[in-house]
């Protein structure tokens, strides 16, 4: 403990660029300890002057170009009614024949008469349609004893209309902590992939062993699950679409 | 906060606000460039992560408000989350760099010492990365950012004795492991 504080003040005065001589008779645990922390400050890299100054330019732009808005009292349902009235006929005419239309399609729609509806919203993927969709095999959160290893089942299911080739199979597993954003445990892919028909699905199987990628034990507590960087090849593409890592379980650890 | 502003009046950016900005940046830069650097071993994502950092805390700078945290908390909490923003490009580097971030750390190349040095900083870093993540970012703070016990503390949510303890734990684990690591060398 004494040791710790002395260590902290001589690292304090290194920083602050004063030259350590050491008492003749520090030990040798103390010297190497010194001597590490010499080399932990040597080991980073100074900004440049140019890219500082840039840097420094384009920031304190962009300060300024924060400015403050224009306060404007917002129009009102009658100013807005008398500019719309002031318009030619027929823009009116059209304004309201395409505002009818829309309010009558949207009815039939939620009535469930159109003989089509629009695909579900995407599942995984970043602006593209959802084609892939990873899913526990039994729904909700998987509890498991603080402790053991966890086995849990998952789904991935071939939502799009074309067949779709997955690579890799099984995908890239990232478990994390909501609280702390950092996945805490990757587990990497496999080496495979799976062909996955339209509505076809190929279970797998998360193996963890309740340890960071430190390999300590986590502690209790709820945990996300995660897929990503899967590539899926369809309709003879050469290049995938890849799809980043999405929330697809949650583990709940509980105490024994 | 009551100085002359610049533009027109809808532009109300206040000379002392740019002003309190730049001093900001001036001591705050080089410290979160090493931190990052510390943390992403690469030229070049130090610079990315460090710009997006200061444009963020350009943008958002009218938010700060110094009673609730210091510049230092403030700025540093806005680098840590850009940097996790960015951990998945930072993990595909760390496939690449240990040797680059070595030779960018090299100051004094000296003929017979150069290598000697390449190679200590080398197993240093790969020590360093070997620590638990909590270690592992203390000893960026500490060393990459030169901040003291007590803004460490702040950051973390740890006591400054805590903080403290912990280095001094870190830093001889480190000892070992580069010794060791030699040693395999040998």
């Amino acid at each position: 403990m004494k040791n710790d504080k002395e260590l902290n003040q001589i690292i304090d005065r290194m920083i602050a660029g004063e030259r350590i001589i050491l008492r003749p008779d520090a030990s040798k645990e103390m010297r190497e300890k010194i001597a590490a922390a010499e080399k932990l400050l040597a080991c980073t890299a100074e900004p440049t002057p140019q890219y500082r100054d840039n840097l420094k330019k384009r920031a304190l732009n962009l300060l300024e170009s924060q400015k403050a808005p224009l306060v404007t009292k917002p129009e009102g349902l009658r100013q807005r009614l008398a500019k719309f009235f002031s318009t030619p006929a027929v823009w009116r005419a059209a304004a309201i024949t395409v505002t009818v239309g829309v309010i009558t399609l949207a009815a039939v729609w939620a009535a469930g008469l159109l003989p089509f509806r629009p695909e579900e919203p995407p599942v995984l993927g970043t602006g593209t349609p959802a084609i892939i969709k990873v899913e526990p095999a039994v729904p909700g959160t998987a509890t498991f004893l603080l402790g053991t290893e966890v086995k849990l089942d998952l789904i991935m299911r071939n939502v799009g209309s074309n067949e779709a080739t997955i690579k890799p199979f099984p995908p890239e597993i990232w478990i994390s902590n909501p609280l702390e954003r950092l996945p805490l445990r990757i587990i990497p892919a496999g080496s495979g992939e799976t062909k996955l028909t339209p509505s076809g699905d190929a279970a797998f199987t998360l193996v963890w062993d309740q340890r960071d990628d430190s390999g300590q034990p986590v502690p209790a507590g709820t945990y996300t699950v995660s897929a990503g960087n899967i590539a899926v090849y369809q309709g003879g593409n050469a290049e995938p679409s890849v799809f980043d890592a999405t929330s697809v379980a949650q583990i709940n650890l509980i105490p024994r | 906060m009551g100085g002359a502003h610049v533009g027109s009046a809808a532009n109300r950016v206040n000379v002392t606000e740019a002003e309190e900005f730049a001093r900001y940046y001036d001591e705050f830069m080089p410290k979160i460039y090493r931190y990052v650097f510390y943390r992403v071993r690469n030229q070049q994502q130090a610079e990315d992560i460090t710009s997006e950092t200061f444009e963020k805390a350009a943008t958002k700078y009218r938010e700060f408000d110094s009673r609730k945290a210091s510049f230092s908390t403030w700025i540093f909490t806005i680098a840590h989350n850009t940097v996790i923003d960015n951990y998945k490009k930072i993990q595909k580097m760390h496939q690449k760099p240990l040797e680059e971030a070595a030779e960018l750390m090299s100051q004094d190349p000296g003929p017979e010492e150069a290598l000697e040095n390449y190679k200590e900083k080398k197993r240093l870093i790969e020590c360093v990365g070997m620590l638990p993540e909590r270690e592992q970012e203390i000893i960026r703070l500490k060393f990459g950012a030169r901040l003291n016990n007590r803004q460490i503390s702040k950051l973390l949510g740890l006591s400054e004795s805590n903080v403290g303890t912990i280095l001094g734990r870190s830093i001889g684990k480190l000892r070992l492991n580069v010794r060791e690591n030699a040693d395999e060398e040998r």
